[in-house]
C-alpha cells in the first residue's frame, strides 16, 4: 500500500524545521543526562562522601 | 444538512440529521476510526476529556455526496465558538489541549492528523476537540504533519499576544488558516526576539524557509521522505508545549483588575439583580441564555440557576479572559464567554463565505439579556434605536433590556465629546419601539435614569 499523503501539507520547511528541532530537544536531553556528570567533576571534593553513599545505596538496589 | 465546513478531510464529513452530529467516513477514515476505537485511543482521549464522547451507528441513512463504508455520531456541543472569539487563556488551553491529545495518542502509535484551532470548541469552560476523525495512525517513525498548522493557528497568534499585546481575537479574525507565523518574523524585535518559542519556530524558522525556497525538487523529495522515531517527536511535541504553557499576555496586568472589583459605580445593582432572577424564573424552562455585554459576569452566575447554558459576550478580551479564569464547576459547566462585539459580531467566512457561521446563526438564546448594553450601542457607536431593537427581537423570544436615559450620568460620559449629531434616543423613543415589537412582561425603574424592561416577541 502506498503511504496516505495527508491533506495537511507539512511542507518542506516545516519538515526541516522538526528534523533540527529534534536535534536540539536530542542536544538538551544530553546536557541535561551529562549534567549530572559534568557537576560531578566540579564538585568531587565536597561531594565525594555523599558520591559514595549514594554508589553504596545503588548498589544495594540492584 | 450537509455541514459547510467540513470539507477539507476527504477521510470524513459531517452532517446532521434532527439534533444528531453524525460524521460519513470514507475507507482510510472508517480504518483509522476502528484502529483507534480498538487501541482504546479514543476511549484514552474522551477519559482525559480532550476528545468528544462519539460512537459508532449504523441506523442512519447517508447523504449523497458523503462518504459512508461508516457512520459515526458525537455529542452535541450547545455552540461551536470559534478562535477569533476566545480570549488569550482560552486559545493558549485549547492549544494544550490538542498538544496533550497528541501526547497521549502517540503513546498507542495514533497522531492527530491536523491541528486546525476550529476542532476545538469549548463545552462550557472547557476546551475539547470535536473532530473524532482526526486520528490517524502513526508508525514507528514519521514527522508531525501538523507542526505548521499548529504554529499558525496556535503558537503564532499567542507570541503576537503575549509580546505584542494584540488580542489573539483580533489576529484571528475572519480567517480559516489561522495567522502565519512568517508575518510574525519582523514584528517580534528587541527583547522579545529572544523569548522562548520565538528564536525557534519564528526567527529560525523565517531562516529555513528562506533556504528551503532556493531547494530543488530532489532535495526537496529527500526532505519528504525523511522520518523521525516516534519519540523524538513526542519530544518535539512536549517541548511545544512547555513554550505554550509558559505564555501569559502582556495585558494580563490590566485585566487583573477585573477580578478585584465589580464595574464601576452600578445604580440600583440589587433591584437589577432580583429583576433578572425574576424574569429567568418566568422563562427559565429554557436551555440557553445569552448575556450580552457581560463584563464581570455578575449577571452571567445569576442566569446559570435557571439555564443550562449561558453564553456570556464582551467586546473586551480583559473582561472575558477574566470570567474564563472563574471558579466553581457548575459555573464553569454552564458559562460560556466568548470575545463578541455585539455591533460587529462574527460573520460567515472561509470558503464561499459559508465555511464558517455568523455568530447569531450559531446561537439561539431563550431569553437574552441586554444590561447597559443599549446607550453604548446609540450613543456610543451610533446605531440607531430602532435598529438595536430589530436585533433584540431577532436573536430570541424573550429578553431583559436596560434603557438608560440620555440624561444619566454613564450616558452623558459617553456623548460628552461627540461633536455629530445623534439619532433620536429618549424614553419615548424607546416605549414606542418596544410597542411595536414585543409585549412588555414586567418593568422597574432601577434609578431616576435607568429602568428594566422584561420584553416577549410578539
Amino acid at each position: 500500500m502506498s503511504e496516505i499523503i495527508g491533506y495537511v501539507d507539512p511542507g518542506t520547511a516545516a519538515t526541516l524545521m522538526q528534523l533540527a528541532l529534534a536535534g536540539v530537544v536530542g542536544i538538551s536531553a544530553l546536557i541535561k543526562l551529562k549534567w549530572h556528570q559534568i557537576k560531578r567533576i566540579f564538585s568531587r571534593t565536597e561531594a565525594a562522601g555523599e558520591a559514595s553513599v549514594q554508589e553504596k545505596t545503588d548498589a544495594t538496589s540492584e | 444538512m450537509i455541514e459547510a465546513g467540513s470539507f477539507r478531510d476527504p477521510a470524513a464529513r459531517v452532517f446532521y440529521q434532527d439534533d444528531r452530529v453524525l460524521r460519513g467516513l470514507s475507507e482510510e477514515g472508517a480504518a483509522d476510526d476502528l484502529a483507534a476505537r480498538e487501541a482504546g485511543v479514543i476511549d484514552a482521549l474522551v477519559t482525559a476529556g480532550t476528545l468528544i464522547e462519539s460512537w459508532r451507528v449504523d441506523d442512519v441513512a447517508v447523504p449523497a455526496g458523503v462518504p459512508a463504508v461508516a457512520v459515526v455520531e458525537s455529542i452535541r456541543v450547545p455552540l461551536v465558538s470559534y478562535p477569533s472569539e476566545w480570549s488569550f487563556s482560552m486559545l493558549r488551553d485549547a492549544a494544550l489541549a490538542t498538544l496533550d491529545a497528541n501526547l497521549v495518542a502517540l503513546e498507542s502509535g495514533f497522531i492527530l492528523k491536523d491541528a486546525s484551532a476550529f476542532n476545538v470548541t469549548f463545552n462550557g469552560m472547557r476546551p475539547v476537540i470535536i473532530d473524532t476523525s482526526s486520528l490517524e495512525r502513526f508508525p514507528e517513525r514519521g514527522v508531525w504533519n501538523a507542526y505548521a498548522q499548529f504554529c499558525d493557528h496556535f503558537l503564532a497568534p499567542l507570541l503576537l499576544e503575549a509580546h505584542g499585546g494584540v488580542p489573539v481575537s483580533r489576529s484571528l479574525t475572519g480567517t480559516v488558516d489561522g495567522f502565519p507565523i512568517a508575518d510574525l518574523a519582523p514584528l517580534l524585535k528587541g527583547r522579545s526576539r529572544w523569548a522562548k518559542g520565538v528564536l525557534t519556530h519564528v526567527k529560525m524558522r523565517a531562516r529555513i524557509e528562506r533556504s528551503a525556497k532556493k531547494m530543488d525538487t530532489s532535495a526537496r523529495t529527500e526532505v519528504g521522505v525523511t522520518s523521525l522515531p516516534r519519540e523524538a517527536v513526542a519530544a518535539s511535541i512536549s517541548k511545544m508545549r512547555m513554550i505554550v504553557a509558559g505564555l501569559t499576555s502582556r495585558a494580563s496586568s490590566v485585566w487583573a483588575q477585573y477580578e478585584a472589583h465589580l464595574p464601576y459605580d452600578e445604580e440600583g445593582v440589587e433591584l437589577k439583580e432580583a429583576f433578572v432572577a425574576a424574569a429567568a424564573r418566568v422563562v427559565g424552562h429554557g436551555s440557553v441564555a445569552l448575556d450580552v455585554g457581560a463584563n464581570a459576569g455578575r449577571y452571567t452566575r445569576l442566569l446559570t440557576e435557571k439555564f443550562e447554558r449561558v453564553v456570556a459576550i464582551d467586546v473586551d478580551p480583559g473582561a472575558i479572559d477574566a470570567l474564563y479564569r472563574l471558579e466553581g464547576d457548575d459555573l464553569r459547566a454552564k458559562i460560556t464567554p466568548l470575545v463578541v462585539d455585539v455591533a460587529n459580531p462574527t460573520p460567515s467566512f472561509g470558503w464561499r463565505s459559508t465555511e464558517r457561521r455568523a455568530f447569531f446563526d450559531r446561537v439561539s438564546p431563550d431569553l437574552s439579556t441586554w444590561l447597559a448594553v443599549l446607550h453604548h450601542l446609540c450613543l456610543g457607536t451610533g446605531i440607531p434605536l430602532s435598529e438595536v431593537l430589530d436585533l433584540v427581537h431577532g436573536v430570541g423570544p424573550e429578553a431583559v433590556v436596560e434603557f438608560v436615559d440620555p440624561a444619566d450620568r454613564m450616558a452623558r460620559h459617553i456623548t460628552a465629546t461627540r461633536r455629530d449629531p445623534l439619532h433620536d434616543y429618549s424614553l419615548a423613543a424607546f416605549e414606542s419601539g418596544i410597542a411595536a415589537r414585543f409585549d412588555i412582561v414586567s418593568s422597574q425603574p432601577v434609578s431616576a435614569t435607568r429602568t428594566l424592561f422584561h420584553l416577549r416577541r410578539r
